[in-house]
Order: structure tokens, then C-alpha cells, then sequence
């Protein structure tokens, strides 16, 4: 009876550890970018000093678009929500003040180790000029609710705000994180296709956004509209179980300049999401 | 049967002892000194000066990649973490032996003394489940996989920079356009004041140089030729006086870049003009008084492989 009942629990552990796991499966390694109609600021000029509104745009790996504006002069710039717009990659446009939608986003504005961090060190680069960095690390101000001259390191907003006051040379991040169609994990997931090169009549996701400002206490406003579109994507099938690298070395092949484009994402596409699966580096500068 | 049964405890023990691995070594290989950053960014080596560092991969994370750093550049680059498919024996023996000894304390029927428990592994508060089973792979073992025992960095790769054809966003201030509207003069303004300055205008140059441009062309690649084109085709489209797009063609029509390209006019000496690409110096466009045009663009991005584009045409 003792012997009967040590192989029944052999045989039922042995049953349980044989029947309990996932395989991890690497199926595809994705990438793809984005850059904007106008020039980037970089190696080959910057941003001119004389630039009264500089809005950093970064796009977190699901896709989220986080717009920060800096208020370059010595006046108080009032941005106006109501007349502030995302338009989305199926033409659809949402205004940054709606009452209606409510949204709760964290955006991490100051870490390094999450796809949607601004990396503020890459901002002082671009603007290329001395001193400014300082200004620029020492607080995000978020929508109108934020603190002012703290780094922030996870930020919530879900309220609205018509109209956001920015102090002479300061900055804040624009109230919503708009979701991008074509752009993120899931639109790597679904996709198969092969455009290391595309222009923007080509382009799968072509969005912009125009934010309204003011500077003279909002008698008048002007706008900065930043047009946007993915210019590749490519996805390699891991064709030999496991052989991951490979598919990564016919990615940087296929497209010998995708570590420099202004905005890029590279995703390992597997069954289990680790989280820590991807990487993204860039942010999208306009000017005015 | 106690000699069977210490001798099935042993054997447990030495599984579960094995099994308590909580790393892995692996090698990776590439040029020395390079800096390896795991995907959070901290750096977790650095690779020796004979090419190779070893590196501990805790059996209870996973990487798709990690990334490497050459000293002097700013730039990382991923490189994918391979694996093998984990053969599922080893776990359910591991398993097997654990619950054989897991059955024996049972079978024996009294509850053996906590000494005898301990061997199986770390006993808390008089728990009989080992924190060192089976399942110490960690996730290696709940996924099935395992590490080769090397990698490669992808640093050897070539990598070429990124060429931004959009246009270069210029910013006029409200004192840059009083300043314009002041110098602005008219015929009418000199004769009413000899003493107000004259301002030269610009020449249109773009104007005078946009135009269809035909001739052939040729793909160079360390210093050979490797295809030549009849019939390409140099549109230049002007943009101000001093910029220019241009777009080269085949003669069926298809373009070669993504897009039209923004560059800047200059005069040269002999009376002719200059192009010149902001981002990318070295590509230039001649043109002469008699509009023959000479065209080189020394990084051409064709299928992967970068190529020297040189082609001499005429104006239409």
C-alpha cells in the first residue's frame, strides 16, 4: 500500500511539473520611427537662440505623445487649451481641454529608465547653448495644477484647465497624453511590415499637434502646429527558435541609420511581456 | 529500509543542492573595453582587453537585450540576448526526487525530526517547503529556456548617420521684421533722400538655377563602379533665393531618395554656383556658367549598403 501510494505521488508531481510551463517565445524583432515635416536641431544647427516657444515632444512604447513647452522669453505665456489640438493618425482631432474626457496618465518625466522620460539632458543638447540646462532639469510644472521647481517623478493630471499661465522661462507639460495611432507595442505586435524608408505620403501615422499661445496676456495668440509622421518600419520574424540576434543584425541592415533617427523604438516581440522588452530614444523638437 | 531511506534523502538533497543555482555565467565577447548596460542603463561590465568579459545572469530575470558602449561614443547599441530551449528532464527529475524524498518523510509515517527536514533545504517556522526546489531556475525554469554560454556585441556592424531632409525652420522675431520693413527701400524713397542707405537685394538664385537637369550617373562603392544610369533626371525646384530642392530621378520616373532634398546656394569663383547640404557637407552640386551640372553625394543608402552617387547633366 506504502509503495502504491509513494508512486502515486511521484507520478502526480512528475505530471504537475511537466504540464506547468510557457514556452518563451521570441517571435519577431520590431522597430520603427518618427521624425517631423521640419528639421530636427543636432549636430548640424540648433535651435536659434531668438526661439520664443520650444515644445519637446517624446512618444512613450505604447504610443503615448507627451508635448512640454518652454516659455523662452521674459513674459508670461498663457497657453490656451481650448485652442490646442491633437490630430490623431485617422484624422480625428481632440482639443487638450475637454471636460468630458477625463484622463489618468502617469507620465515619469524624469526617470531614464522608462520609454516616456524626456531625457532633459538631450533638450539642453539640442538648444546648444550654456547655462540652460540648469533651467531646464529643475521642474516640470504639469498642466496647471503641478508644483513649480520640483522635478517630478511620476505626474497625474485629471482635471482641465482653458487656460495654463507659464512664468517667464519656465515650462510645463501639456495636460493630455494622446494615444498615436500606428505607433507603440501594440501596432508592433500586428504588424508585418517591411519600409525602412518611408516619406511622409508613404507613412502609416501622420499626426500633428497645435498648441496656441499667448504672450501679451492673451489679447492676441499665436499657434506652433508640428506635423509628425513614422517614417519605417520594420519587423524581422525570428527565424530560428531562440536566434533573436540575428533578427536584430537584418533590422540594422535593412535600415543602417536606425539608431540616429530622431525617434525610434525597438521592441522584442515575445509571449511573456518582461517589461523591459523594448527600448526608445529621441525627442522631437519644434521651435518658434 | 532506513538505508534505502537515507540514501533516498542524500540523493534529494544532493538534487535539490545542484538545483540551487541562482545564476549564470555567460561570456560576452566584442572589442575591449566596451561597456555593457543592461536595458535600466547601469552598466554591468566592461569587456577586457583580451575581448571577452564574463557576465552573471540572475536565473530569476530576463534580458531581450542589453546594450553596448565603445569608449569615446555616446552612443549605445542593443544587442539581443539568444536563448535555448530548456530541456524539461533536468526539472522533472529535480521534481521526482524532491517529492521522492518529500514521500519518504510521509511514508515513514511519524514526522521526521526538523535536523532531517533542514537537509531538504531552509526550513522557517517549521514549513517543510524548501525555498531551494525544483523552481530555484526561476523564471528559466517556468519559461524553459537557458542562456547560451556567449554573446556577441553588434559594435562590429556598420552604422551610418541620419540624414534629415526636412527643411531648416527659420525664426524671425517682431524687431527682425521692423528692422526688414525699415531697410526695405523703393525708388520712390531714394528720390525723396539722398541720405537713406540702399539696400542690395538678394539676387534670385534659386530662381535662376531651377530646372530640369539630364544626364548619367554612376554608383561608386570603394572607388569601383557599380552601376551606371542612363537618362537620370535633377529636378531643382527653387525654395527662396538661396535654397533650393532637389530630387534625382531614373529615367522611368522613380526616385531615388525618400524625398527631396533642401540645400543651400553658394556663388563660386568662376561665376558659377555651389550646392551644399547643411547636414551632410561633403554632398555637392556645381553648376557653371553654361549649366552643365556636376552632382556627388557620397553617402547613398541602397539596400543597406552605402554607395557614392556622382552624375553630370545639363540643363533642358
Amino acid at each position: 500500500m506504502n509503495t502504491i501510494k509513494f508512486f502515486v505521488v511521484c507520478s502526480l508531481m512528475s505530471f504537475l511539473a511537466s504540464c506547468s510551463t510557457v514556452k518563451l517565445t521570441t517571435h519577431s524583432v520590431a522597430y520603427q520611427s518618427v521624425k517631423t515635416r521640419h528639421a530636427q536641431p543636432g549636430k548640424s544647427f540648433q535651435i536659434p537662440a531668438k526661439a520664443k516657444i520650444i515644445v519637446a515632444y517624446t512618444i512613450s512604447p505604447d504610443g503615448g505623445l507627451t508635448a512640454i513647452v518652454y516659455n523662452r522669453t521674459p513674459e508670461i505665456m498663457i497657453i490656451d487649451q481650448t485652442m490646442s489640438f491633437f490630430v490623431n493618425s485617422d484624422g480625428n482631432s481632440t482639443s487638450y481641454y475637454d471636460p468630458t474626457v477625463k484622463t489618468t496618465t502617469t507620465t515619469d518625466l524624469s526617470s531614464v529608465s522608462k520609454g516616456a522620460s524626456v531625457n532633459l539632458g538631450s533638450v539642453a543638447n539640442a538648444f546648444g547653448i550654456g547655462g540652460i540646462a540648469g533651467n531646464l532639469a529643475s521642474g516640470i510644472n504639469v498642466g496647471g495644477s503641478g508644483t513649480s521647481g520640483k522635478a517630478l517623478t511620476n505626474t497625474t493630471y485629471i482635471a482641465d484647465q482653458p487656460r495654463i499661465s507659464l512664468s517667464p522661462n519656465s515650462n510645463c507639460a501639456m495636460s493630455k497624453v494622446f494615444k498615436v495611432i500606428g505607433l507603440g507595442k501594440d501596432a508592433l505586435k500586428s504588424n508585418t511590415l517591411q519600409a525602412p524608408y518611408l516619406n511622409e505620403k508613404e507613412s502609416y501615422s501622420r499626426f500633428s499637434v497645435c498648441i496656441s499661445y499667448s504672450l501679451d496676456g492673451g489679447a492676441t495668440y499665436e499657434k506652433i502646429v508640428t506635423d509628425f509622421y513614422a517614417d519605417s518600419m520594420v519587423i524581422i520574424p525570428v527565424e530560428e527558435k531562440g536566434k533573436v540576434n540575428d533578427a536584430l543584425n537584418k533590422v540594422y541592415t535593412s535600415k543602417p541609420d536606425a539608431l540616429y533617427e530622431p525617434w525610434w523604438m525597438l521592441y522584442f516581440v515575445n509571449n511573456v511581456d518582461w517589461g523591459n522588452d523594448f527600448r526608445t530614444q529621441g525627442v522631437l523638437y519644434d521651435y518658434q | 529500509m532506513k538505508v534505502i531511506f537515507r540514501l533516498i534523502v542524500l540523493v534529494t538533497f544532493c538534487a535539490l543542492q545542484f538545483s540551487c543555482k541562482t545564476t549564470d555565467t555567460i561570456k560576452i565577447i566584442g572589442t575591449p573595453k566596451t561597456e555593457i548596460y543592461t536595458p535600466e542603463m547601469k552598466k554591468i561590465a566592461t569587456i577586457n582587453d583580451n575581448g571577452a568579459v564574463d557576465v552573471k545572469f540572475s536565473k530569476r530575470t530576463h534580458y531581450s537585450f542589453l546594450m553596448s558602449r565603445v569608449p569615446g561614443s555616446k552612443d549605445y547599441v542593443p544587442f539581443a540576448i539568444d536563448y535555448l530551449e530548456n530541456s524539461q528532464k533536468t526539472m522533472v527529475w529535480g521534481w521526482t526526487l524532491y517529492t521522492v524524498g518529500l514521500s519518504s518523510l510521509v511514508i515513514g509515517g511519524a514526522i521526521v525530526s526538523t535536523p532531517m527536514m533542514a537537509i531538504g533545504g531552509l526550513v522557517t517556522a517549521g514549513s517543510i517547503w524548501p525555498i531551494c526546489s525544483a523552481y530555484s531556475g526561476g523564471i528559466q525554469t517556468m519559461y524553459n529556456f537557458k542562456y547560451p554560454t556567449e554573446f556577441k556585441t553588434n559594435q562590429s556592424l556598420k552604422f551610418v548617420d541620419f540624414v534629415d531632409d526636412g527643411y531648416i525652420k527659420k525664426v524671425e522675431s517682431k524687431q527682425d521684421k521692423i528692422e526688414e520693413n525699415n531697410d526695405v527701400t523703393s525708388e520712390n524713397n531714394l528720390k525723396a533722400s539722398s541720405a537713406l542707405k540702399s539696400v542690395i537685394s538678394l539676387k534670385d538664385y534659386g530662381k535662376q538655377i531651377e530646372g530640369e537637369y539630364i544626364g548619367s550617373g554612376k554608383l561608386k562603392q570603394d572607388g569601383m563602379t557599380i552601376e551606371t544610369f542612363d537618362g537620370l533626371i535633377i529636378s531643382i525646384e527653387k525654395y527662396t533665393k538661396k535654397d533650393v530642392y532637389v530630387n534625382v530621378k531614373t529615367s522611368d520616373g522613380i526616385e531615388f531618395f525618400s524625398s527631396k532634398i533642401l540645400y543651400n546656394i553658394g556663388v563660386s569663383e568662376n561665376g558659377g554656383f555651389v550646392l551644399s547640404m547643411e547636414d551632410m557637407p561633403s554632398a555637392k552640386i556645381q553648376i557653371n556658367e553654361s549649366n552643365d551640372l556636376q552632382y556627388n553625394h557620397p553617402n547613398v543608402n541602397i539596400d543597406g549598403d552605402v554607395y557614392t552617387l556622382e552624375i553630370s547633366a545639363v540643363k533642358k
